[in-house]
């Protein structure tokens, strides 16, 4: 077996040929200083993970909220927009359709977009087609969407100025939901 | 040998085929093979199928049976066409009935899909095997696949050559003339295109079922038409032409195989596959860039409120902890113009959108337009004309990318920005452990050097680059090869051990560059020193290359003189001027080509080809080969020199930010034919990842 192995460091080698790894930036986000003191608490279930983010920027009515370890998430009147360092990133968003349909403003079916990057750096958006409806507790909506990579349910409980303050949303086929919720301070 | 006669087997094979019920297979699985055979080859167990893998698919494929060792590189060159470069050990090999010998042998191999699977008609593939070795794989074959449901498919093809070795019958390509009937016996040094040879002498039918039991497992039967001849005079005794085989489906990159082959061995198989075009990291963890801060929420009205030293203390500062070196400002009016180099991002896309944000935070509000530009060893190569107003409004825009790009002009920049800071006004030095493998000494197949590589770089103004690199090794075993050349030309290359040999500190590099723009899309660089191992000597390169131009054009020069063995600074007797004329094509779709005509190191003339697909992360798998008028007798093994060239981004898989490449050149062998003097700083590669083209092609980047 020694010509295997032989083969397989090869394979090994390939890998590691020349190889060298740079320095790590730490970067610039994390220099910013917290705009306002409610923090807005996010959980991921795929990931299992539990974070409490501060408000970084306010660009244009889209708020950024972002962790110690600069994970961003970008929301407007709590409906999420954009993420930065997840991975599989929502790179912009067009939820107008669900505004307006949170409002009232709008019924029946509207569509919805997100668009993403690939691997090989290219956009990519995913379509989906959605309806709200209105649950039994007041200000609690649920919004059904179809997708060509399967179908999902966000939910929203709106507070008396029509922001989502509390919403479970979904950001795509891989990181699929993240919940949301403002947290004012006591 | 006791084998089953082959028409029988045959027949079986056929059998097996049409006893399977026919419908519909689905569209997603339509020409991808579900697996690779033992060559790496999109096949069966041994032999080939129709199918193609995914497109841009790249495997590592190892398997073993009776003393065979095979690996294989396979890339998925275009949908169609696949590509594999294997290298095989065999032992108790016996050749013209002399003594069992091992033998190592490497070979190139093509398979090309002419026709997609339809309703009726089946998948249709034509393959060579060893297009360029030693001929002891030759083969070629075409072959016919077809679904059976999407669970079964079967394959019928015929093989010539290796392939046409057992139960082989007259050529039916003979009709075409008497010149199919014979395959001449190999003959020659090898590396030679063996077209020749190519669908000659006695053919022999081949063919097989797979199964998919569920989504992980695969089960194969396959009618193998290779009689092993030479193989099969040891231990090795083939009793069957039929083998069989599992696989079982890991997880998305590995596949493991077990094989009965040939009625008589046992074979195991391991594939790593893995696509440049996906990552397991998404689109990266790359941490979170400054949220983008709009002109009303910034304090100075204008320029003239700006405190100008803390203004550029923080936008060095910020730049600096996002991977990206400033090497200069000014103002202008409403614009402020950042001339920036990215250290730090595959892509320098990502360290512009980055750079970009960071402006918005610091830049005074009557400042409305940002003209980024990138530099490249101190010298500027490409401005990028953004609008503030469209960073504010687009930033979680839907379509970001595209409507940012819409808005931005990128176009060839000449000119030093007013204020520009010394970029390393003091030496910076590094040090990095390396390593170096070295492929395919027959004595051993893998021999390797690790060490550390100590690096200085020096600019004392922009352009003017002063670097050195040492390297001090510290195990390896690259100086025990005794193979020290045999050549008919002068030993520009054979003798590289002897360097190796003489001490394991090297001063690999010590040179002093400029880099400098001679006019629009031109790009010069000269360059004085120690520029490799093994030479020395004065570099000159001029390179045209227009923002957004498929074709670019180089010129280069270089007059350099053989290194000494011992003494680091010292030189021997043989000198060559030595260059080269570029042409440079981007074919779109990743697709490259280039082509090198000059004098190569030991004097002779002629052509560098090289292919290449380049993916938008920086993946970059190429091909080249370089033929000169040296002959195949003077060149020796191998005929002409070729290789393969292999680039991975780190970033790509770790998913982190880095500008750090894994590179990786195998050359089957190193001979002083067509050899190229080694020059660091070549200008092709820094200017091309600044321009248009490269920016475009990863704009997305920008927002990431």
């Amino acid at each position: 077996m020694t010509k295997f192995s032989i083969m397989a460091l090869i394979a090994a080698g390939l890998l590691a040929a020349c190889g060298t790894i740079g320095k790590k930036p730490v970067p610039a986000s994390l220099f910013a200083t917290p705009i306002s003191s409610t923090v807005l608490a996010v959980t991921i279930p795929t990931r299992g993970a539990v974070a409490t983010l501060v408000l970084v920027a306010r660009n244009q009515g889209i708020e950024t909220w972002q962790t110690g370890d600069a994970v961003s998430i970008s929301v407007r009147d709590g409906l999420l927009l954009g993420t930065r360092g997840l991975g599989f990133d929502v790179m912009g968003s067009d939820v107008s359709q669900t505004r307006a349909a949170l409002s009232g403003a709008r019924t029946g079916q509207y569509a919805v977009k997100r668009s993403y990057l690939t691997a090989d750096n290219q956009p990519e958006v995913i379509s989906a087609t959605c309806t709200m409806s209105r649950a039994a507790a007041d200000g609690h909506f649920v919004e059904d969407c179809t997708t060509a990579v399967g179908n999902y349910r966000n939910e929203y409980w709106l507070d008396g100025s029509g922001r989502a303050a509390r919403s479970v949303q979904w950001i795509g086929p891989q990181i699929q939901y993240v919940t949301l919720g403002y947290v004012s301070p006591s | 040998m006791t084998r089953q006669s082959p028409a029988t087997g045959f027949l079986l094979a056929v059998g097996l085929v049409a006893l399977v019920p026919a419908s519909l297979a689905h569209a997603e699985d339509r020409n991808v093979s579900w697996a690779y055979n033992t060559f790496g080859v999109p096949g069966l167990v041994e032999m080939p199928s129709a199918f193609s893998r995914p497109d841009a698919e790249f495997t590592l494929s190892f398997s073993q049976f009776a003393e065979q060792y095979r690996s294989a590189i396979t890339f998925q060159v275009t949908d169609r066409l696949s590509a594999s470069f294997r290298y095989v050990g065999v032992d108790g090999l016996v050749l013209d009935g002399a003594d069992p010998i091992s033998s190592f042998d490497r070979s190139f191999s093509l398979h090309y899909r002419l026709l997609d699977e339809g309703s009726y008609l089946p998948a249709v593939a034509v393959g060579l095997n060893d297009v360029l070795g030693t001929g002891l794989y030759a083969g070629e074959y075409l072959v016919a696949s077809k679904s059976f449901g999407p669970k079964v498919r079967g394959t019928l093809g015929i093989g010539w050559g290796r392939l046409g070795s057992f139960g082989g019958f007259s050529n039916p390509l003979s009709v075409l003339g008497d010149g199919f009937d014979t395959r001449s016996e190999f003959s020659g040094l090898g590396g030679e295109l063996s077209s020749g040879q190519w669908f000659r002498g006695d053919a022999a039918f081949f063919g097989g079922v797979e199964w998919m039991v569920n989504e992980r497992l695969r089960v194969v039967a396959e009618y193998s038409s290779d009689a092993y001849v030479e193989e099969s005079q040891g231990d090795f005794d083939p009793r069957s032409p039929f083998n069989f085989g599992l696989s079982w489906q890991a997880n998305n990159r590995t596949t493991l195989s077990a094989q009965y082959l040939y009625g008589s061995e046992i074979g195991f198989q391991v594939n790593f596959a893995t696509n440049p075009t996906k990552s397991i990291t998404g689109s990266g963890y790359d941490p979170a860039p400054v949220a983008i801060v709009p002109r009303d929420q910034i304090a100075a009205a204008s320029w003239g409120e700006v405190d100008t030293a803390k203004f550029e203390s923080q936008l060095a500062a910020s730049l600096k902890r996002d991977g990206v070196v400033l090497d200069g400002y000014e103002v202008s009016g409403n614009v402020l113009t950042v001339a920036i180099r990215n250290a730090g991002y595959a892509k320098v896309s990502q360290a512009t959108g980055r750079a970009a944000r960071i402006l918005t935070r610091l830049a005074p509000r009557d400042i409305d337009t940002f003209k980024i530009v990138l530099t490249g060893n101190g010298v500027p190569v490409t401005s990028i004309l953004l609008r503030r107003q469209d960073l504010e409004t687009l930033e979680f825009d839907v379509d970001a990318a595209q409507r940012l790009r819409a808005g931005t002009a990128i176009t060839d920049e000449r000119s030093r920005v007013a204020t520009a800071f010394a970029p390393t006004s003091f030496p910076t030095f590094d040090v990095q452990p390396y390593f170096k493998p070295d492929f395919f000494d027959p004595d051993a197949p893998v021999r390797a050097d690790a060490g550390l590589a100590f690096s200085a770089r020096y600019e004392p103004v922009s352009g003017l680059v002063f670097s050195g690199l040492i390297q001090q090794r510290l195990v390896g075993n690259i100086n025990d090869n005794v193979r020290v050349g045999d050549s008919a030309l002068p030993p520009v290359r054979t003798n590289a051990l002897l360097y190796a040999q003489a001490s394991d500190t090297s001063l690999r590099e010590l040179t002093a560059a400029y880099y400098f723009r001679p006019g629009p899309d031109l790009f010069g660089r000269v360059t004085l020193g120690y520029l490799e191992t093994m030479f020395g000597g004065i570099s000159t390169e001029v390179l045209w290359k227009p923002q957004g131009s498929a074709l670019a054009l180089g010129v280069e020069v270089n007059h350099v003189r053989q290194r000494a063995y011992e003494d680091v600074f010292g030189f021997q007797d043989y000198s060559v001027t030595t260059g080269h004329v570029s042409a440079y094509y981007d074919f779109g779709r990743d697709y490259q080509a280039r082509l090198d005509v000059g004098r190569y190191l030991a004097g002779d003339v002629g052509a560098t080809l090289t292919l290449a697909r380049e993916f938008d992360n920086g993946w970059r798998i190429a091909a080249y080969a370089t033929k000169t008028n040296v002959s195949a007798e003077d060149f020796g093994e191998g005929s002409f020199d070729k290789g393969i060239l292999i680039s991975i981004p780190i970033q790509w898989a770790t998913g982190k930010p880095s500008k750090t490449k894994l590179n990786a050149k195998i050359t089957p062998i190193n001979r002083d034919g067509g050899a190229r003097l080694s020059v660091p700083g070549r200008l092709y590669d820094s200017v091309s990842e600044l321009q248009a083209s490269e920016l475009d092609a990863s704009w997305g980047r920008f927002w990431k």
